[in-house]
């Protein structure tokens, strides 16, 4: 019995299907080579943010330890990195304020510290009873802390505070 | 047959593209992981020393500034094998703070020892608070009044902040059950530890318990009011202990006696160079450091922490580079 093919209308037969062309497959490798890309994209955005997350949950109190501490107790890879300004004369009985700048990373931030100081008590010390040079027992110290994620990066806490600090020895 | 398709250069072509295309998205996939999971680490490391801080903060911010200090630190068998142990007293008490009752006074208080303590083997760092009373029962006789036998009593006896603590065995100075010290008489140990003592060196232990594990390596520094500082690692086996003192700055050391006692007021009057350096709040811990170094072995990710903490008192550590 002869069988009649039947065609559907709008369904071309396999003999008459048309391939892709070369140049469609590359559109299509393309197309799939820029959805992958935004992918990946996608996961370092969120890398970047979780690390920016990151930089700011001990930055606060990285900011409060150099503070209260220019030479804090630093991992050996990176008290090289620490940089002092050379002293300021505790015994300056003039009204100047004296500075001191300290900078280096501790706890994977970069850390900048200004001090600034002037005499808050001068007593005379040196040949009692009553006389002597005068010699500062005490000065006023303002201390600012600024956290920076890095070297020219952008500032992530900022710590500010006073005190007096006493002499320990004449 | 004469169906359109691929050449094999075409085909070639493509599949190379496509192996290019799949190979760079898989390597910087992997990239990706890793870096998430070093980032997750990093996040954990720093939410846990964050935590270390916050607790330490609590614990040193409230510090009895005349308390005694015991640091130890032990080495086996070479760096990274020993541990390190910090202990103090912290809290407040308040001689004013006293309620009477039934003729009686009772003082409050609520100080308590604390020891934190850091194991190489184990690579924990473990807290631990006293109770916040002792409480001794008399194992030997004892008849301070020369009458009535206290044996087998129990009392109940707050915490002195100024503890002085045996050189060579301060730990166990901790177990020593004083009979109501006062200013002028340090006080008579009248019974040796028992099981059921009640915030000594065992019920210290007891309530020591890991907040962090993973730390690698931990040490700190304690310095003075004249910037002078003492560093406890575990690259030596160490044991210092630091007497405590009275709040007006006398302290007792182990020369004194019954006749020449040396907690006497220091010569501190200011037309002199005595003023300060003689206290001995001058060479009392003003700043306590610490550092130490968590790591997370899936990851190989590692980061140490450094943090400083001013103690109660009178305010003036000069960094070492600025010391007189």
């Amino acid at each position: 019995m002869l069988v009649q093919s039947v065609t559907m209308p709008g369904i071309r037969s396999a003999t008459s299907r048309r391939a892709f062309t070369f140049l469609e497959v590359l559109a299509c490798l393309l197309v799939v080579g820029l959805g992958l890309a935004s992918v990946v994209a996608m996961v370092y955005f969120g890398i970047v943010k979780s690390q920016k997350t990151m930089a700011a949950s001990t930055a606060m109190v990285t900011a409060m330890t150099v503070a209260v501490d220019v030479r804090p107790f630093l991992a050996p890879d990176v008290a090289l990195t620490w940089n002092i300004d050379p002293r300021y004369n505790f015994d300056d009985t003039t009204s100047l304020m004296l500075t001191q700048k300290a900078q280096g990373f501790i706890n994977g931030y970069l850390v900048e510290r200004i001090e600034s100081t002037t005499k808050a008590d001068v007593v005379a010390v040196d040949t009692p009873p009553g006389g002597g040079n005068p010699v500062v027992y005490a000065r006023s110290v303002l201390v600012k802390v600024s956290v920076y994620t890095q070297l020219n990066g952008p500032i992530i806490a900022s710590f500010n505070t006073r005190f007096v600090r006493q002499r320990s020895s004449p | 047959m004469n169906r359109p398709g691929f050449t094999m250069i075409e085909l070639l072509v493509s599949i190379a593209l496509a192996t290019v295309l799949t190979a760079v998205c898989i390597s910087a996939f992997q990239q990706g992981v890793a870096n998430i999971k070093r980032t997750e680490a990093k996040v954990r490391m720093h939410a846990n020393a964050q935590t270390v801080y916050a607790y330490m903060e609590h614990s040193l911010s409230s510090l009895m500034q005349d308390t005694a200090i015991v640091t130890a630190s032990t080495q086996s068998t070479g760096p990274g094998t020993g541990d390190v142990t910090l202990i103090f007293m912290h809290g407040k008490e308040d001689e004013t703070d006293w309620i009477w009752l039934l003729g009686q006074t009772y003082q409050n208080s609520d100080l308590q020892w604390e020891i934190w303590k850091w194991t190489a083997a184990t690579q924990q760092l473990s807290v631990g608070t006293s109770s916040n009373n002792r409480c001794f029962t008399v194992t030997s006789s004892f008849k301070p009044d020369g009458y009535n036998d206290y044996l087998n009593q129990t009392f109940l006896n707050v915490d002195q902040p100024r503890r002085t603590l045996s050189a060579t065995n301060p730990y166990l100075d901790l177990d020593s059950n004083v009979y109501f010290p006062t200013s002028a008489t340090p006080g008579a140990t009248v019974s040796a530890a028992s099981t059921g003592d009640i915030g000594d060196w065992t019920d210290l232990n007891t309530n020591r318990l890991p907040v962090l594990t993973s730390v690698s390596d931990f040490a700190f520094q304690l310095v003075d009011c004249d910037a002078t500082y003492t560093t406890i690692d575990d690259t030596a086996t160490t044991l210092n202990e630091i007497d405590g003192c009275w709040l007006d700055g006398r302290i007792a050391t182990a020369t004194a006696s019954a006749a020449a006692p040396n907690y006497q007021f220091p010569v501190m009057y200011p037309d002199t160079q005595t003023y300060f350096p003689q206290s001995a709040f001058a060479h009392r811990p003003r700043l306590l450091r610490v550092r130490f170094t968590l790591t997370d072995a899936a990851s190989a990710a590692s980061q140490t922490f450094s943090f400083s903490f001013a103690l109660p008192g009178l305010s003036g550590v000069l960094p070492p580079d600025q010391s007189p």
